[in-house]
């Protein structure tokens, strides 16, 4: 709780520090606040803390998942120097924006009623329709922005439907109520925990709910996308597990099938398509949309572990993005675009950046030795212990699918030249993160009991 | 009293149909007020009081004047070129329309489905709240009874929807400012 | 505890080696290879003293766990008992002695850095094989080797010759490898673990209850796991029928040939075997079938060796030959002499070696026996060290090494629990077959005329370790002397902990002296035979050359198993891949292509942009979940 507030905080302070022009002081003292909010949170651990009569509850889910996405905005702040200069003058409403965005993930994390999540989710939209739209001159990002408000809007209209549903079925928001109510026949329950569902997936972009996704990340400022594909599909999917597990666990029967033909259709969504995408952006777009249908397996496994299973992922999901869209961004602003072949002779230029996607695209991807195995293999291992063998043989299925279209930036950077390639200068924020994430890709691909028995 | 409610709920489907088929904005802006109106009068019957009357003055009072009033500050020009495009066509609405009307048609029999196979009076928590007294007569004072849950019960909420609109607020800021300082 | 920095130090030593490589001088890269692995084998000894002194009890370390799946839980764990350490002093040491070695042989070479990075590779993962504290973490190691073992074949890849040498020595391995790891799924499938503690505790287990009928996979399934791991021995340790790589092996630098392909790695077979002995006590076919291979490979190899020109190639036979007295011992049950064998094996064969690396090394790299000769005065301190050594391996009676360790062999032959007279004799005829080929190539290479003129003379950096492994040889036999000669035990009573000690049939001590002394007479009477027809004699030979040339090349060529597996496998794939050039299976994956292209503009097909085209889409979406919700 005390983390959300100092969220909160800050982006007024942050807000006020623009007002007032100390410019140089905006990201020191964000970094500082978002410290502050991280061990704040972490305070909190073991605690089990009811707020406010129980509109929130930070558990160790709560905790974990807050802190993941503080640290990540840690991590997209220490790329965002000099970054969000370059579109405006008014640097201090990303940053504001940002944090807004932040809180309201945590807020998604830590709810305990339906109340709570919806504010929680309107809070990080918000944000982020503007955020998306932030280049005022550049026509693609108004439509994104636009896109992204309209999508949401009718993604909303399911959410607040589902939530009143449920509401006349229990007679309750709070999840625990829900979860004791014993009303999981009802036809209304039923509708409204498919309505939500619905709702959720368009947040989390789950096909066919998805459409959304590459034309918003792709008008978006690269900054943005990698917030999108990290802190939001984080927190969206904390959200949806935490609802499912807490609320509806029991009905699980019926609303089952509905995420497992969900899963399928977003992995053959995601990686079909993403297969001759050659934009990179593009490519990310959709390998986030393939994502969030390895992430759907952990939520059909509702158990024990299945939030253990999503934490590991979404780690190691967010690393990797956080280090794929720097070097996206990068590579764009150095060679005029994001076009794959902009990729070439990157190797021979720049054997750090060159090296440090590899690794990235190899967690996306799935291989050994990087976090992002582990993600896979958690979530594999829990929606196998729950029997659903035949979807974790489509999901391996795509994986190997995804290879071939990750392998195609390591293939570029490698093995094509570029004759009139310069070295990309990198700033020393860049080089940091770039180092932080290379070192905790493989640290977590060695030692992943590090995070999978947080939980 | 049945008959009032009939004829409200008459009066909100057929111009919520009308909002949807018109082909011109400045009706379908007129009748969406009339759908707004009209739904309020439902909240009374359901003893919501205070909601009807929020209803009236947010949406009523404030959204549908903003939204003529974005009509009239639109470009003239933009606005003649759409009402030409579409004067060409049918009145209502076109063949290309027919795969959403079917789809909205069939979203209403799911819907319908659901409301149908509902047993409104079981419902455990009603029986719940029905003995415990928990229930609504119509004499209280609704306003209070809104304002007290909103400082004791819903107060995180009330306090946390103060971020959302603080976002809001500077989003609109920094996308409408003038453009002429970068 | 501090036993993990046996193997970090190599492979610290490998990663310095290989991130920095470019950029070190070859001084440099000599102190960082030569300094860890040093630093390895005196912590080797530092921890082997504290075993020692202490309580002998078996350490385990747990440096990390390293996942956690379903209760199955393989930690990196290492473990370190009287077996491991016996490993893991032979490793260190003499891979260290092979490391001062290499500064001299390879200095002229432009490889030197990347020669060392390999070889300090090879040491951190045979540490890591020896020093396993589950199977998982064996077979890490196992393939760690395999793959060192193929780059440094492959070392001069320049040479086509060299690279498929590499990889014949890879892929043939690899069938032994396969065997291995369907062994480890059985076993895992059998006991859900692949601790080695724990399954030596369930075999054992079994062993005292109703023997294999209370193992939980049943006797058949024993068998089978017995089997399959002895498969993966056979591969490694160049055992018939997977044997043919080791030869080609020696297109190597020699010093890899020495450290890899005779003293260490070969013997991870060895090693597998005695370390999972439980399963095989519980599975009397597959002693059998151990002790049968180890007779058929030492003798297949002893003759082979007889008929070989080039020196590596002889010593490569030799090898074979003696790691076949070690199966045989294996299958004996004798579980300590076949790790006594290996003991003693490694220092005169890693001397052999290192000795034959210094004679090609100044003959200007001359490998054929019968363009050498006369060199005992020329280089008299390789000499002395290599007639030792030579002694060694032929297992000269009471005063070398080899000769205690291969004595116990063959009385455990006769006299052990599954011994036999057939088997006695098979290994009697091989020590017969060792004597005559070792002392054939010592005395072409040293006696005679010079044929080839010495360029140059081996420094310190190579005589030195000759020397020290030469008295390793000879003295390395006397901690376990046979009870009739003075009954010392110490390396058997150090390894009972570990290890079963077998079983008499007979104690009778006339018997043993006479083995003993029926085994020295072979040995005298082969080094004579090669003396009477390779120096006093040598125009006999033209005449038997003659007389039995068709046998002499059949010898030659390894008993014609390279032109067996070529016709047999080799050839009929070849045929099968060139008739099936456009692959009928492929069509399917160029079909699974096609679709996924159609499949990709169908779906490419949504990205339109229009907002209304999403809209509808997600309505759609969303009424079909609906749909379903009434329907279940």
């Amino acid at each position: 709780m005390t983390s959300l507030i100092i969220v909160s905080v800050l982006a007024v302070a942050v807000l006020y520090l623009g007002l007032f022009k100390y410019k140089t002081a905006l990201l020191p003292v964000s970094v500082t606040g978002l410290l502050a909010a991280a061990a704040m949170a972490a305070m909190d651990w073991d605690l089990e803390k009811m707020y406010f009569s129980e509109m929130m509850l930070f558990d160790n889910y709560a905790v974990a998942f807050s802190i993941l996405l503080i640290l990540t905005t840690l991590l997209i702040f220490g790329l965002s120097r000099n970054y969000f200069e370059k579109i405006s003058n008014n640097v201090a409403e990303y940053y504001a924006l940002m944090l807004f965005a932040l809180a309201g993930g945590v807020v998604m994390v830590s709810f305990h009623n339906l109340a709570m999540l919806f504010i929680g989710i309107e809070i990080l939209s918000i944000s982020l329709y503007v955020l998306a739209g932030i280049r005022r001159k550049d026509p693609a990002s108004n439509e994104a922005s636009l896109k992204y408000f309209l999508m949401g809007a009718f993604a909303t209209g399911f959410l607040l439907f589902g939530t009143a549903l449920i509401y006349g079925a229990t007679g309750s928001f709070n999840l625990a109520a829900i979860a004791s109510s014993g009303a999981f026949e009802s036809a209304l329950f039923r509708a409204g925990v498919l309505l939500m569902m619905v709702g959720l997936s368009f947040k989390v972009s789950v096909a066919p709910f998805h459409t959304w996704t590459p034309d918003v990340y792709e008008g978006s400022p690269g900054l943005i996308a990698m917030f999108m594909a990290t802190v939001v599909k984080t927190a969206g999917f904390a959200a949806f597990l935490r609802l499912f597990l807490m609320a509806f666990a029991e009905a699980s029967a019926f609303w089952a099938i509905t995420v497992a033909i969900l899963c399928i259709l977003t992995l053959f969504a995601g990686n079909i398509t993403a297969v001759f995408q050659d934009r990179f952006k593009r490519l990310l777009a959709w390998s986030s949309v393939s994502h969030a249908g390895y992430l759907l397996l952990a939520i059909l496994a509702v158990g024990f572990s299945a939030s253990s299973a999503v934490l590991v992922y979404t780690i190691a999901y967010s690393l990797a993005s956080v280090a794929a869209f720097g070097i996206m961004i990068l590579v764009s602003r150095a060679r005029g675009n994001d076009h794959l072949d902009s990729f070439n002779g990157l190797a021979r230029t720049n054997p750090f950046l060159a090296f440090t996607l590899t690794l990235a695209v190899c967690s996306l991807a799935g291989i050994p030795l990087t976090a992002g195995f582990f993600g896979k293999f958690y979530v594999f291992k829990v929606a196998l212990a729950q029997g659903y063998t035949w979807l974790v043989v489509l999901a391996v299925i795509n994986a190997m699918i995804g290879i071939y279209y990750y392998f195609k930036v390591i293939i570029a950077m490698y093995m094509k030249e570029n004759a009139n390639a310069v070295a990309i200068q990198l700033n020393p924020g860049f080089r940091l993160v770039l180092s932080i994430v290379v070192f905790l890709i493989f640290l977590f691909g060695i030692f992943p009991g590090l995070i999978a028995n947080i939980l | 009293m049945t008959a009032i409610f009939y004829i409200l709920a008459g009066i909100m489907l057929a111009a919520a149909c009308y909002v949807a088929v018109s082909r011109d904005i400045a009706r379908a802006v007129f009748c969406f007020f009339g759908v707004l109106f009209a739904m309020a009068g439902l909240y009374i019957f359901a003893l919501a009081d205070f909601v009807a009357v929020t209803q009236i003055l947010v949406y009523a009072g404030g959204v549908v004047v903003l939204m003529i009033f974005a009509l009239m500050l639109t470009d003239k020009q933009l606005l003649e070129n759409i009402r030409r495009g579409e004067s060409s066509g049918p009145r209502l609405f076109r063949a290309r329309a027919l795969p959403s009307i079917l789809l909205a048609l069939a979203v209403f029999a799911v819907l319908l489905q659901v409301i149908t196979a509902v047993d409104w009076g079981n419902m455990a928590w009603r029986h719940e709240a029905v003995a415990a007294g928990n229930r609504i007569t119509g004499h209280e004072n609704m306003v209070e009874n809104v304002g007290v849950n909103l400082m004791t019960r819903y107060l995180l909420p009330f306090e946390v929807i103060s971020v959302f609109l603080l976002a809001a607020l500077i989003g609109a800021a920094y996308l409408a400012r003038g453009r002429t300082n970068n | 505890m501090t036993l993990w920095l046996i193997p970090a130090l190599p492979y610290l030593g490998a990663l310095i080696l290989i991130l920095a490589g470019s950029k070190l001088s070859k001084q440099m890269a000599g102190i960082i290879g030569c300094g860890s692995m040093g630093l390895s084998a005196l912590w080797t000894g530092v921890t082997g003293i504290a075993f020692l002194s202490g309580g002998r009890e078996p350490v385990r370390l747990q440096l990390w766990e390293w996942f956690d799946v379903a209760g199955w839980n393989p930690g990196v764990t290492l473990y370190f008992d009287s077996l491991s350490l016996v490993f893991t002093f032979v490793i260190t040491f003499v891979g260290f002695l092979i490391h001062v070695y290499s500064t001299g042989y390879m200095a002229r070479d432009e490889g030197f850095n990347r020669f060392f990075a390999y070889l300090n590779l090879f040491v951190g993962s045979m540490l890591m094989l020896v020093l396993a504290d589950n199977l998982l973490l064996l077979y890490l190691g196992w393939e760690g080797v395999g793959l060192c073992s193929y780059l440094l074949i492959g070392f001069w890849y320049q040479d086509p010759a060299n690279g498929a040498a590499a990889r014949k020595a890879f892929i043939v391995t690899r069938i032994g490898d396969t065997a291995f790891a369907i062994g480890l799924f059985m076993l895992f499938q059998t006991l859900g673990t692949l601790n080695i503690g724990a399954i030596l505790a369930e075999a054992g287990s079994a062993l005292s209850g109703d023997g294999a009928a209370s193992w939980p996979g049943g006797p058949a399934g024993a068998t089978a796991i017995a089997l399959l791991l002895v498969g993966g021995a056979v591969g490694k340790s160049a055992q018939i029928p997977l044997q043919t790589w080791l030869p080609d092996a020696m297109a190597g630098p020699t010093p890899v040939s020495a450290l890899i392909h005779a003293a260490t790695m070969v013997t991870a077979g060895v090693y597998l075997i005695a370390r999972m002995h439980g399963i095989f006590e519980l599975s009397p076919v597959s002693m059998q079938v151990v002790s049968l291979i180890g007779t058929i490979t030492l003798l297949v190899a002893g003759c082979s060796a007889l008929c070989q020109s080039d020196l590596k190639r002889v010593l490569a036979y030799s090898t074979i030959s003696q790691i076949g007295y070690m199966f045989l011992a294996l299958g004996l049950g004798a579980w300590s002499a076949a790790i006594f064998h290996f003991f003693t094996h490694a220092f005169f064969k890693a001397l052999l070696f290192l000795g034959a690396g210094a004679i090609i090394e100044s003959l200007h790299h001359e490998q054929n026996i019968f363009r050498m000769g006369g060199l005992r005065k020329e280089l008299p301190v390789v000499f002395i060290t290599f007639l030792i050594g030579s002694a060694s391996l032929a297992a000269l009676p009471l005063v070398t090494a080899g000769f205690f360790s291969k004595d116990q062999i063959l009385w455990m032959a006769f006299a052990g629990e599954h011994g036999s007279l057939g088997l006695w004799i098979a290994a009697s005829v091989g020590a017969f077959l060792t004597a005559l080929y070792t002392f054939r190539m010592v005395f072409v290479t040293f006696w005679g005329e010079t044929k080839t003129p010495v360029t140059h003379r081996p420094g310190k950096a190579m005589t030195i370790p000759l020397i020290i492994l030469a008295l390793f040889s000879l003295l390395a036999g006397f901690i376990e002397v046979p009870h009739n000669l003075g009954h010392i035990t110490l390396f058997s009573s150090f390894l009972a902990s570990v290890l079963p000690s077998p079983e008499l049939i007979t104690d009778s001590l006339l018997m043993e002296w006479m083995s003993q002394a029926a085994a020295a007479l072979l040995t005298l009477g082969g080094i004579g035979l090669a003396y009477e027809y390779y120096v006093r004699n040598p125009q006999s030979l033209a005449g038997m050359k003659r007389n039995t040339g068709a046998l002499q090349r059949f010898f030659h060529s390894g008993f014609g198993f390279d032109r067996l597996y070529d016709s047999l496998l080799i050839q009929p794939y070849t045929w099968l891949a060139r008739v099936n050039r456009r692959d009928i299976t492929d069509s399917l994956y160029t079909g699974l292509a096609r679709f996924s292209i159609w499949l990709h503009r169908q779906s490419a097909q949504t990205q339109t942009g229009i907002l209304r085209h999403y809209l509808l889409g997600a309505a759609i979406g969303a009424l079909i979940i609906l749909t379903i919700s009434i329907f279940i």
